[in-house]
């Protein structure tokens, strides 16, 4: 059997399945290598994915070590505006496989042409998550991009829209909804077992983020960075070294504030303990650097920054009126009454590895499911959190629509929905 | 760094005093409430020359309280090159119906990206009044522009929109068409959304049969296949028998999208008449499916299809299966594919029954050792209270290997009664295989037993019995267990006249869940005479400071007492980070008394100055207390002159 360089064509080519339909049905003896059907730790070319990177900087450089250690991931492609960081992931990919393979390219566009590439890893910063993954669905390749996964509610529905409209898999890098302790805690409210859930609880930051502009400096040549498209659908600003070196967080335009850094996994947690992935609260109360949130089935989401057991960053509390249960980074999880603690294992997997979430996500490109952190559910605690830092912004309680994604009486909160993305992008 | 609250509104009555600063919280916070004059500051802004960071927030403010009065303004700059996407930003969200008369006439002056913005911004405004405008774009020689217009139309999604879309993909270039099929799918989509099926068929169906790139094809096959909802099932079903890979893919995602009962029926009816690998991932999809019909096609399969067969339906069988499929389950597990023995596993311990429960139990009398070794493993993985009678004299007997598979399933399924047992074991165990199972059992059984007091009691008092690796088993999970009893035990331990017991207990209270631990920490540091073991205890009362949510004064209190009781700069430069995380005039000015230890200097003079850098507005007096100091203390320059800044400020914040 010849492999993909050598004959030269596709994974979709290579797997067109032979006739025969029914004949496989019972068991019989069939003259195929062992190899090509992925035995003795082989990955048959028919189950291999091809992938690319865009924009992987240092935790991107975490999750493609993760993508790399998968036997049926091939790591072909990496695009970067900056050179230090594809010469980087070059680096990483050819001493995996032991080649001088792997094509490195500043422009994403050029890597979405090629065919071979099934899915992408995006870890671009924060402003370029949803557009970057539009352009990855628009070729028809499915990804896995870090979170917070948009900047606008506009940009969080444009962002289902589009991945549904171009039925692509999307792993959000959501990884905590893979991670057995805060799984445990989802199941413990989903299954009645703290009675009815009253109050969610997420742990989020300071929302607060400034529209100051670091002095300009001179742009380097385009073969180090491109700052345009650096910048890609974000308003311009002078070029500052500090920028792409990764001091981008805390800009209003680059950045959602610290409500969607981390409600980004811990809203996203409540909203599946209340089994409200397809929707949203609908009031958002802002108290300090809290915001008190409620949704329309009566549960109260609280996302705050400070109260918390000490169980690790990141933390989620789920109430209900016969029980609690909380937990964080730190795998520890707490709960009353004592005995839902039957309901506790020791976890082979604690922490935020996203080993099982991207395993997941692969596994997904397959088999065409629609992965635990599919756009959809990302999409939805991500306007709860866009809607938050909003209420947030303006001072004000603010009522919501999350049907229409529309806020109820208040022009101004409406207008901050979408931000207007610089030519010639558009979501 | 300014960190201003971003509160447009506030920062819109700011404007006339600093570009940007950092803003109180908005005195005028009502929706609807009159900002002609917020819109008038900010106009002025945007009319000085260049463009500066106070000029773009400017600009983004409008975006939010521009009226009609800022339209004028804005659109003579939709044509100029560095503020046209700034004008657009604030022009785009104003509900005005100025708004997109200005867009329209824009269209006929402009080319380019500029032009592409403009119709990206109307697309967002979906203004059903700027379709015949739009349409001019579609003859437009750039594909990009004609995308963009296309896609401007599809948002709209009139009949009038429908008509253009369809003429346009009929009449199209090649390097057009991908733009007007995208548009046709946002149309249809949109369609769909307003309960307009037929239309969006039909143009879904265009857009397969279109010659357009494969990847909009298939968006258009699914999109034709969803919208034609129960009546698409057909459809779905033709594309599994497709030979290429991405057609089927289409049918499987659809499949689980249709969320119509019929649509499992549909895809069990091709089983069969499929090749191997698409009827693999049928049976692959199917385990999302519950309807009756599944448990029993997919059972039947893992019991005597093809490996590769097996091995998807008994993936499937995990999450869709039932009592029918533990037969077939039993023989793959027991098998030698070890992916299909392995996924086999994975489904007899997650199909959920009491049925199932008791077929497992029922392997404890198989006369195939390796099938009793697995129930062993099934029992404590399910969890089977069920078992516990025979689990306990398989613990007791002479056979090894089932005497410790045994006790890893009563650590799983043992009530508390038996508690003690499991603690005796640990004591009892003479060599490593025994030592690692019987300690995991005990672990087990204290990470789920209710009775978190009276574990934390049976483990205190069988301390004393304990010695060496049983020793720290005991007490590790001791530090698991918390409360009270449990940390009044490690505080003993950690002043016990053993090393090795010192070691495990101040490992253990170092990383102790829960505040509590703070003063046991702090004695300990204060009295330990080991120097390892104080600096370990000393970091964790820091860390203790440092992670939780404690009261601010309280906070202050441990980090003062930190460094009161630190004996190396290590530690001192933990607390500085705890102070630089908590900002007030109490971490300022522990921050500055730290000005006078020569190595961390500087280091406190950078944390001091962050601080005063959050409360000179609040607290001007105590800033400008630390800042004299910090400037005659000998720092860096770069701080020094920080410093002198600050304190400036802060005089004049303080008059």
């Amino acid at each position: 059997m010849m492999s993909r360089r050598d004959s030269g064509c596709s994974r979709r080519r290579f797997i067109k399945q032979a006739a025969g339909a029914g004949a496989w049905l019972l068991a019989a003896p069939q003259i195929i290598p062992a190899t090509a059907l992925g035995r003795n730790g082989a990955v048959a070319p028919s189950e291999r994915i091809v992938m690319g990177g865009i924009g992987i900087g240092s935790r991107g450089g975490y999750d493609l070590g993760i993508f790399l250690r998968q036997p049926e991931v091939q790591f072909v492609a990496i695009a970067d505006v900056r050179r230090v960081r594809r010469e980087a992931v070059k680096e990483m990919a050819d001493k995996k496989y032991g080649n001088h393979d792997c094509a490195m390219v500043w422009d994403m566009f050029e890597l979405l042409g090629r065919e071979d590439i099934d899915a992408c890893l995006i870890a671009t910063g924060d402003r370029w998550h949803t557009q970057a993954s539009i352009e990855t669905a628009k070729a028809g390749k499915d990804m896995y991009c870090e979170k917070p996964c948009s900047m606008t509610i506009a940009e969080s529905r444009a962002l289902a829209d589009q991945i549904g409209r171009y039925g692509r898999v999307y792993q959000a890098g959501t990884q905590r909804r893979n991670i057995a302790n805060f799984m445990l805690a989802i199941h413990l409210a989903q299954s009645g077992k703290l009675g009815k859930l009253h109050t969610v609880h997420a742990n989020t930051l300071d929302p607060a983020t400034s529209k100051i502009w670091l002095e300009g400096q001179p742009q380097p040549p385009n073969d180090e960075v491109q700052w345009d498209r650096w910048l890609g659908p974000t308003p311009w600003r002078p070029y500052n070294e500090a920028y792409v070196r990764g001091r981008w967080r805390g800009y209003y335009d680059f950045h959602g504030g610290g409500i969607l850094e981390w409600g980004a996994h811990t809203v996203d947690l409540c909203q599946w303990a209340n089994q409200a992935d397809d929707t949203a609260p609908v009031e958002y109360l802002p108290d300090g650097k809290d915001v008190i949130a409620h949704y329309a089935n009566g549960v109260k989401l609280v996302m705050r920054e400070k109260g918390w057991l000490g169980l690790g960053t990141c933390a989620v509390r789920f109430e209900g009126d016969e029980g609690w249960v909380e937990t964080g980074d730190s795998g520890r999880i707490e709960m009353w009454p004592s005995n839902l603690r039957s309901e506790k294992r020791i976890f082979s997997v604690a922490g935020t590895t996203p080993t099982a979430h991207i395993q997941e996500f692969l596994r997904c490109v397959k088999s065409r499911r629609m992965p635990a952190g599919n756009a959809s559910t990302a999409c939805q605690s991500h306007i709860a959190c866009h809607a938050a830092y909003i209420a947030w912004q303006l001072g004000r309680k603010l009522k919501f629509d999350p049907a229409r994604d529309e806020f109820i009486g208040d022009a101004e909160a409406n207008r901050m929905r979408t931000r207007a993305l610089r030519q010639p992008w558009r979501s | 760094m300014h960190r201003s609250r971003q509160s447009l509104l506030a920062f819109a009555l700011a404007v006339t005093l600093l570009a940007i600063a950092d803003v109180a919280p908005t005195q005028a916070n009502e929706p609807g409430a009159d900002r002609s004059k917020e819109t008038a500051e900010l106009l002025k802004i945007i009319e000085t020359d260049g463009l500066t960071a106070a000029k773009a927030a400017a600009f983004e403010n409008l975006a939010v309280v521009g009226g009609s009065d800022a339209i004028p303004v804005l659109a003579p700059l939709l044509a100029d090159q560095s503020l046209a996407h700034y004008a657009r930003y604030a022009l785009e969200p104003n509900p005005d119906p100025a708004v997109d008369r200005v867009f329209r006439q824009a269209l006929k002056n402009l080319q380019g990206d500029l032009l592409i913005g403009v119709i990206n911004s109307m697309a967002v405004r979906r203004d059903a009044g700027s379709l015949s405008a739009l349409e001019g774009m579609l003859a437009d020689k750039s594909p990009e522009v004609v995308a963009a217009a296309a896609a401007a139309i599809g948002s709209i999604a009139t009949p009038e929109a429908v008509a253009l879309l369809t003429k346009g993909l009929a009449d199209a270039a090649e390097a057009a068409r991908p733009g007007f099929a995208r548009g046709c799918l946002i149309c249809a989509e949109n369609l769909g959304k307003a309960g307009q099926l037929e239309s969006a068929v039909a143009l879904y169906d265009l857009v397969r049969a279109a010659k357009v790139p494969k990847n909009i094809q298939l968006a258009g096959l699914r999109g034709a296949i969803l919208a034609r909802r129960t009546a698409g099932i057909p459809l779905l079903v033709e594309q599994l028998a497709s030979s290429d890979r991405e057609v089927v893919n289409v049918a499987l995602r659809t499949a689980r999208e249709l969320d119509d009962p019929a649509v499992p029926k549909a895809i069990i009816a091709t089983v069969g008449g499929l090749s191997e690998a698409s009827t693999a991932l049928v049976l692959l999809a199917l385990g999302d499916f519950s309807d009756p019909s599944v448990a029993t096609i997919l059972a039947k399969v893992a019991a005597s299809g093809t490996p590769r067969l097996r091995l998807a339906a008994i993936k499937s069988l995990g999450k869709a299966g039932d009592g029918s499929a533990v037969a077939a389950l039993w023989k793959g597990a027991l098998g030698s594919d070890p992916r299909i023995a392995a996924a086999a596993v994975a489904a007899l311990v997650a199909i959920p029954g009491e049925d199932i429960d008791a077929a497992i139990v029922a392997g404890l009398n198989s006369d195939d050792a390796a099938k009793r070794e697995l129930t062993l493993e099934l029992i404590a993985r399910r969890r089977i209270p069920a078992a516990v009678p025979q689990l306990l004299k398989l613990a007791e007997g002479s056979d090894k290997s089932l005497r410790l598979l045994a006790i890893q399933a009563l650590g799983e399924t043992a009530p508390q009664k038996y508690f003690s047992t499991l603690i005796r074991w640990v004591i009892a165990a003479q060599e490593g295989s025994e030592k690692a199972t019987t300690a995991k059992a005990l672990q087990a059984a204290c990470t789920r037993l209710p009775d978190r007091d009276a574990c934390a009691s049976a483990l205190t008092g069988s301390l004393a019995a304990a010695s060496g690796a049983a020793e720290t088993t005991l007490l590790e999970q001791l530090g698991a267990m918390g409360g009270p009893e449990a940390l009044q035990c490690l505080a003993d331990c950690a002043k016990d006249s053993s090393p090795e017991t010192q070691d495990a207990a101040t490992r253990i209270l170092g990383t102790w869940v829960g505040s509590d631990v703070g003063p046991v920490l702090l004695e300990l540091a204060r009295s330990i005479q080991n120097k390892k073991y104080k600096i370990r205890v000393l970091r964790g009362y820091i860390r203790i400071a440092s992670q939780f949510g404690l009261p601010h004064d309280e906070k202050m209190e441990m980090c003062r007492q930190a460094l009161a009781v630190a004996e190396r700069d290590n530690e001192r430069e933990l607390v500085l980070k705890v102070l630089e995380r908590n900002p007030s005039p109490i971490s300022l000015g522990l921050a500055v008394g730290l000005l006078d230890n020569a190595r961390l200097k500087n280091q406190a003079a950078s944390v001091a100055l962050s601080i005063a850098e959050r409360l000179l507005e609040e607290e001007p007096k105590p800033v400008a207390e630390a800042m004299q100091v910090v400037v005659n203390s000998g720092v860096e320059h770069n701080f020094e002159k920080r410093a002198k800044t600050y304190l400036e400020r802060a005089l004049a914040n303080s008059h």
